[in-house]
């Protein structure tokens, strides 16, 4: 199952995707695009959606229309109508069913000068449903979370756990392949100003480049996603240790290691079993 | 001069002279000649030599074709000092204003004229056979224009007939009758010349490319030199011996410049119309062939030069057409067998990339800055620093750019970020060590290869064309990025390739502070690299002596910039300058490092960073009565010091390099040796026990080394290579090399002040005791232990306080309350305690002293020395690491993880934020991850998927589908290191969430024992926390009773339990499940008061407040039987005051 795309049908399929209605998209595209791993397929729908609700988030989540929103919840719940209101809601305004359930749950617990309850408050109501005093409220937002792929507790929690699943898994591989490293915890507690996952103490090389460092990505590496790590992480790296690989776990769009220039940072969707390591016996 | 004329046209065996040149003894006959006034005449005479050679040939020299626009073009002084051509430097005045006269070449062809054989190639309609090149020295502003070039000044349309008056004349022939007959039995044979004539001819002949050439000028022709038209050989042999010599023993002030002179001759191109319209005074070196022929002898006889230049020079020597026929022999058999013993080693290997400065823990992480917010904001500035060196790295060649405009706000923002000394210090290294990074990969410019095709072609018939070209690709005049910045600066001119971004950060950066910092950073590297000891092989030496010119050059440019002026200074502004400078100081003590060096023997490592330095002050600063001092020690070293061959010549040339910049004060050259032995002080001073290996007589020196510290060498290989073309490749194959050099600064000192203690009886014993060891003894044992107090200190820092810091963290959880200032006790038993611990860590370390010391140490030594050695490296270890402890322990050290500790825990408590104890990778050090297990993510995405299809879908969950979930949670809880904090708590909700919906919605799939399996679990991975924490909990707004994840009597679990299909076996499970959750502890009876309150609070079907109310009584029941069993009675205190019975018969009131 592919999971290195080229820009033609990385377009295509950002092109099927946003004809896709939001609900079930996964089934959809693997119908389409049959020859790519599911993972990728999963990665770059939630990656689009992220894109689209930092696009339209902060639109759609204005007091006014939060207000007509839980105006609207709170009459279907009067008018007694099927559970499943607030996720039929986000279908309609077109924000993810967690981030609604958020903004609700938010104008429901308004102090009483009209302005947001605190934050600790909303997300540990958001971590535990059962706690919400209002048990159509507490019961709908439990079905958003149910739903939503992309935000709320459940969704945080299992992509925080993948991400450090194969930062782990990344490590288990280098110590099987007799790779002596350095991980995150190691340099952070050397004092180290940057700290990618993995620094190699001893270089190796893959295909024919040097690599010092590793950077583990459990997620799809896109242009736009790939530029943000480069400035805020990958640059950093190379600036201190050279050369270096990223792996996304999930696939990435060929050709983004032109972005780079001269700075020789390797991309790859899989540790290369190939490493050349330096000889050690006198 | 009549001297010198004199000594050449008499009989006085040279011998004598060159005796008396080198050690003054006069022998009779020179006596005669040289007056009384020996002594003076002699340090001058080299001087004057030069000067009469320069007098007798100027007249001819004068005749080499100038160009009409040449005036004109001289705008640009920049490759100047690096590319002299046949008009500048050694034939112009040292006065600034006229040193860039002629700095353009001709580009016209040029047909040569052998007066015997003029008609074989004198037909002007017939195709050029040769291209001539143009020097480097054409300005940058200027695009090359060939119709300009038709604008020769030797109109030459005109056929040349045989038999016409275009021969030169040659006057001398008529007037000396013995002359001519020295000359005529000099003569080689006919045939032989002829031989030599063929082979050039076959050379000249290979067609080039023409149409490359296309802006194909008129011809034009140059007298061709013959040996029979020689005149005065014997006096020219007398002075070219005579010259020779002074070359050879370096007693003129320059080679390079001499050498350069020579070459000059030796391609002096004279057109026959021009010669025949100007009347030539008369004089030795007064034809072409005279000149060609004085150079190709002096040139054949410093073969000690020659051995230690670049291949590609020997080459072009080799094929020089006038020297194949006036030095036959030279060229034929020496030169290939010097050129073959020459191997050329590329230091620099092909694909090097330019390396960023790697980040060290030793100097680079937190520990190394004062703060927190110093630590950050540096991170930034490296990143930013790194950004921009990117940015210009790729963008300095495009047209157009400019890095003023695209920089500056960075660069200025960067530097300026922290107005601390501390981030000074640190950007200001990170930019020392990445020029010296970049300076080790520095190619000569013109040493680029062109792989075939027409431009390769191009390099070999017209390599400056092809320069030209590449340059304007890469540098049209209008955007060159580097003269964006300021007035034009003689010494911005010495920057080249990527060194200019270095130089126009410094300017652009324009803060005196980060100048200073950067100021003290290379004052400091050229001091630990001068008494750097690692010097042993070519490369490490190669690269020591690199980056010591590169820092010196950046000091220079530091130190000197501020006084540069494009204009040439009046003399009273330049006497008012001096006279404000009189007192100033120099950045660094040239005279003291000179000094030092020569007696030490390391002037070849020395030297060169001096004169690199010296090259870049301008004409007041020589002046200064500071630097008097420091350019005699020079004139004494160029004179006096032995060093081996490579060396000597390395460091000559470039001494002479400096003696012939125009601001050199040239009276000082003419020091007698006396005078200038006074500025050098005593000179048996020297020899103290030092440890630095001696350098000057090792071979460290090689070609391309004195290339890359001299690439004005260069010029001379140029001037050859554009007169004779043909096949001449402007690029050699120099080497050069490229290892990525880290200059280790220096260890601060970390010492606390100590009073200046008496010497002990003690310590002088130690001192006498290394003095007599061999000098590795004493080195190895402080090498032995700076490493051993550096690995304790290592392991002070990084497993001993951070472990100790942990606990004093942990103690202050649970420190009284009431203590007062709970931060400062503790900080003051955490230094006792790590003082104690690195006391101990240091005790242990020692231990390995023996073994390790019997390894290094010389082998012979008594067993005895080495337990002294032993004891003295474990009194240095621990003297360090005391020192260390001193400096750093304080309670300062812990303050900021406690107050910040503290911060947290306050916090907390405001939030009342209770945080069930998560299992996490730290807590359990022990596990072995099992990666059979199922992932963490793949959990939660199936059990999330589940709750959502029994909800939604009313999907059958079976019994055993709850087994298998609750064994994979078992696992992947307990068997994986990959679980995160909050992943465990999402896995407990969710699991909670499971069983609760099963049990509501599908009570028939759940079995009492598997609610226990499940508590029990929860029970074992998620145990409940400390009551005492959890106490008092203060209501968040909105009523939240309890964060607490096991909530089964909350509305949304009755709404839950509103819609199951058989509502009594649902509540007997969640009555159980909850009885279960109390028996464990897990639920308290006060939660589930609470949580029923919160149920009344809303409005229910009857129905469903009946099963409430039984559900509630059986709570009730249970926990009154708790009490009266003495044997269950746990922790739990809470009183029952009889609420729930209460709530529990309220709620069964069917009227309510």
């Amino acid at each position: 199952m592919a999971r290195v795309l080229n820009q033609t049908t990385y377009n295509s399929l950002l092109d099927s995707l946003y004809k896709l209605p939001f609900r079930n998209r996964i089934q959809s595209l693997q119908k389409l695009f049959p020859e790519l791993s599911v993972n990728t397929l999963k990665c770059v729908v939630a990656q689009e959606c992220q894109k689209r609700m930092k696009g339209s988030h902060g639109r759609l989540t204005t007091s006014e229309t939060v207000e007509a929103m839980y105006k609207k919840f709170t009459n279907s719940i009067l008018m007694n109508e099927e559970p499943g209101i607030l996720l039929r809601l986000s279908d309609e305004v077109g924000l993810t069913p967690a981030l609604l359930a958020r903004s609700i749950i938010e104008r429901h617990y308004q102090r009483d000068d009209k302005s947001k309850p605190a934050k600790l408050l909303v997300s540990t109501l958001m971590k535990n449903t059962a706690l919400i005093d209002d048990r159509d409220l507490a019961f709908e937002t439990y079905l958003c979370l149910l739903e939503d792929d992309e935000y709320g507790p459940i969704a945080e929690a299992t992509k925080q756990s993948k991400g450090y699943e194969y930062e782990i898994y990344l490590r288990m591989e280098l110590e099987n392949c007799k790779v002596s490293f350095l991980h995150e915890d190691h340099l952070r507690m050397k004092g180290y100003d940057k700290t990618p996952d993995i620094k190699l103490e001893i270089p190796v090389a893959i295909d024919g480049q040097v690599i010092n460092w590793i950077e583990s990505k459990a997620l799809f590496g896109d242009e736009e996603v790939h530029r943000g790590y480069l400035k805020d992480q990958l640059y950093s790296y190379w600036n201190r240790f050279g050369p270096g690989l990223v792996i996304y776990w999930f696939g990435y769009v060929e050709d983004l290691e032109k972005i780079h220039q001269n700075r020789i940072i390797l991309i790859r969707d899989t540790l290369p079993t190939n490493m050349v390591l330096m000889d050690q016996h006198l | 001069m009549a001297l010198i004329l004199d000594l050449v046209s008499g009989d006085i065996a040279l011998f004598h002279v060159f005796t008396w040149l080198d050690i003054g003894s006069v022998h009779q006959d020179l006596k005669e000649l040289l007056k009384d006034e020996t002594e003076n005449i002699r340090y001058s005479f080299p001087q004057l030599l030069i000067a009469f050679i320069k007098e007798q040939s100027s007249s001819i020299v004068k005749l080499h074709n100038i160009h009409p626009y040449e005036l004109h073009t001289i705008s640009s002084p920049k490759r100047e000092n690096v590319l002299p051509t046949v008009n500048n430097l050694t034939l112009s005045s040292p006065s600034p204003n006229f040193k860039n006269n002629g700095s353009c070449q001709e580009t016209r062809k040029i047909r040569k004229i052998t007066p015997q054989r003029l008609d074989l190639s004198s037909d002007s309609a017939f195709p050029s056979l040769q291209h001539s090149t143009q020097t480097r020295e054409i300005p940058k502003k200027r695009r090359i224009n060939p119709t300009q070039l038709i604008e020769s000044p030797v109109a030459t349309r005109v056929p040349l007939q045989f038999g016409s008056c275009s021969r030169p004349s040659p006057p001398a022939l008529g007037h000396n009758a013995f002359n001519q007959a020295l000359e005529q039995s000099c003569h080689k044979s006919l045939d032989q010349e002829r031989a030599l004539l063929k082979e050039k001819k076959h050379q000249i002949t290979i067609p080039t490319i023409s149409d490359l050439g296309s802006n194909t000028p008129k011809n034009w022709m140059c007298v061709e030199p013959d040996i029979n038209f020689v005149t005065k050989q014997s006096q020219l042999g007398r002075l070219s011996a005579l010259f020779s010599f002074c070359l050879s023993r370096n007693l003129v002030p320059s080679v390079f410049s001499e050498i350069q002179f020579l070459i000059q001759l030796l391609v002096l191109r004279v057109s026959p119309a021009k010669l025949k319209q100007t009347h030539l005074a008369q004089s030795l070196l007064d034809s072409v062939h005279n000149c060609v022929y004085f150079s190709a002898k002096t040139l054949e006889q410093v073969e000690s030069i020659w051995c230690h230049v670049d291949q590609s020079i020997l080459q072009q020597l080799r094929h020089n057409p006038r020297l194949l026929l006036f030095c036959s022999e030279w060229t034929n058999d020496k030169l290939p067998k010097l050129i073959s013993s020459i191997t050329n080693v590329d230091r620099i290997s092909p694909h090097k990339t330019v390396a960023n400065v790697a980040f060290q823990t030793e100097t680079d992480n937190r520990f190394n800055f004062a703060s927190d917010s110093s630590f950050q904001v540096f991170r930034k500035q490296r990143d930013q620093f790194c950004e921009a060196w990117q940015i210009w790295k790729v963008n300095s060649s495009i047209p157009g750019w400019n890095m003023s405009i695209a920089l500056q706000k960075m660069i200025q923002s960067l530097v300026d970020l922290r107005r601390d000394c501390v981030n000074y210090a640190h950007l200001a290294r990170l930019f020392r060590l990445q020029l010296l990074n970049v300076a080790q990969l520095v190619k000569p410019v013109n040493e680029l290869e062109e792989p075939d095709g027409p431009l390769g072609q191009l390099q070999s018939s017209d390599p400056d064309k092809l320069r030209r070209l590449r340059d304007r690709i890469t540098n049209p005049p209008e955007s060159r990025p580097a003269r964006c910045i300021g007035t034009e600066n003689d010494i911005k001119m010495h920057f080249e390739g990527d060194q200019e971004f270095f130089r126009d950060f410094i300017l652009l950066a324009a803060s005196p502070a980060f100048n200073e910092h950067l100021k003290n950073s290379l004052v400091s590297g050229i001091e630990d690299l001068s008494s750097s000891e690692d010097c042993d092989d070519r490369a490490q030496f190669a690269e020591t002596i690199i980056a010591l010119q590169v820092m010196a050059k950046f000091l220079g440019f530091l130190h000197f910039y501020p006084h540069a002026s494009a204009d040439h200074l009046p003399e009273h502004i330049f006497h008012h300058l001096s006279r404000l400078r009189i007192s100033q100081r120099e950045p660094i003590d040239l005279v003291s490092y000179i000094k030092d060096a020569f007696h030490r023997g390391r002037l070849v490592l020395v030297i060169p960073w001096v004169v690199t330095y010296l090259t870049l002050a301008d004409p007041v600063s020589l002046c200064l009565p500071g630097f008097h001092s420091v350019l005699c020690h020079l004139i004494f070293v160029y004179r006096k010091a032995e060093l081996a061959p490579a060396n000597s010549f390395l460091i000559r040339i470039l001494l002479g390099w400096l003696f012939s910049q125009s601001n050199f004060p040239l009276p000082l050259l003419a020091k007698p040796d006396d005078d200038l032995l006074i500025e050098f002080g005593n000179l048996s001073l020297a020899t103290t026990e030092d440890q630095l290996p001696r350098l000057d007589q090792s071979r460290l020196v090689d070609s391309s080394l004195v290339h890359q510290c001299c690439p004005f060498l260069w010029s001379w290989k140029h001037l050859l290579a554009e007169f004779a073309c043909s096949d001449a490749k402007s690029s050699g194959e120099k080497a050069s090399l490229s290892r990525k050099i880290t200059p280790v600064s220096a260890e601060e000192n970390s010492s606390p002040v100590k009073a200046p203690a008496v010497k002990t009886l003690q310590q002088s014993l130690e001192e006498n005791f290394f003095h007599n060891q061999p000098s590795s003894v004493k080195r190895t044992v402080e090498f032995v232990a700076e490493r051993l107090a550096s690995n304790v200190v290592r392991d002070v820092r990084h497993q001993i306080i951070p472990r100790l810091v942990l606990n004093a963290q942990a103690t202050l959880k649970t420190w009284p309350s009431t203590a007062k200032d709970p931060v400062e006790s503790l900080c003051l038993q955490l230094c006792v305690d790590v003082r104690n611990e690195a006391a101990s860590a240091a005790t242990s370390a020692i231990a390995s002293l023996e073994s390790t010391l019997t390894a290094l140490l010389p082998n012979d030594l008594l067993p005895p020395v080495r337990r002294v050695c032993v004891s003295i490296a474990s009194k240095l270890t621990q003297g360090k690491v005391l020192d260390w402890i001193q400096l750093h322990v304080t309670k300062s050290l812990f303050k900021n993880d406690l107050e910040v500790e503290l911060a947290k825990l306050d916090k907390s408590c405001a939030r009342r934020v209770t945080t069930p104890g998560c299992p996490t990778a730290s807590d359990k050090p022990q596990v072995v991850h099992d990666s059979t297990t199922q992932a963490p993510s793949f959990l939660i995405d199936r059990l999330k998927t589940l709750i959502r299809q029994v909800i939604r879908d009313a999907s059958k969950v079976t019994e055993q589908d709850l087994t298998d979930l609750l064994s994979n949670s078992e696992s992947t809880l307990h068997r994986r290191v990959d679980v995160t904090p909050i992943v465990s708590k999402c896995l407990q909700q969710l699991t909670f969430d499971l069983l609760f919906i099963v049990c509501v919605f599908q009570p028939e799939s759940v079995g009492s024992q598997t609610i226990t399996a499940w508590v029990t679990f929860w029970c074992k991975t998620y145990p409940s926390v400390d009551p005492a924490e959890t106490e008092e909990p203060v209501q968040p707004p909105g009523a939240l009773i309890s964060t607490c994840v096991w909530q089964v009597l909350t509305p949304k679990q009755l709404l839950l339990l509103a819609q199951s299909t058989s509502p009594r076996e649902s509540w007997n499970h969640v009555t159980t499940l909850l009885l279960q959750l109390m028996k464990s502890g897990l639920v308290r009876y006060k939660d589930v008061q609470e949580q029923a309150i919160a149920v009344v609070r809303q409005e229910w079907p009857q129905e469903l407040l009946g099963r409430f109310a039984t559900c509630v009584r059986d709570i009730v029941d249970w926990h009154r039987n708790k009490k009266s069993d003495p044997n269950l009675s746990t922790a739990e205190s809470c009183e029952d005051d009889g609420l729930l019975s209460w709530l529990s018969w309220f709620c069964a009131q069917d009227d309510l």
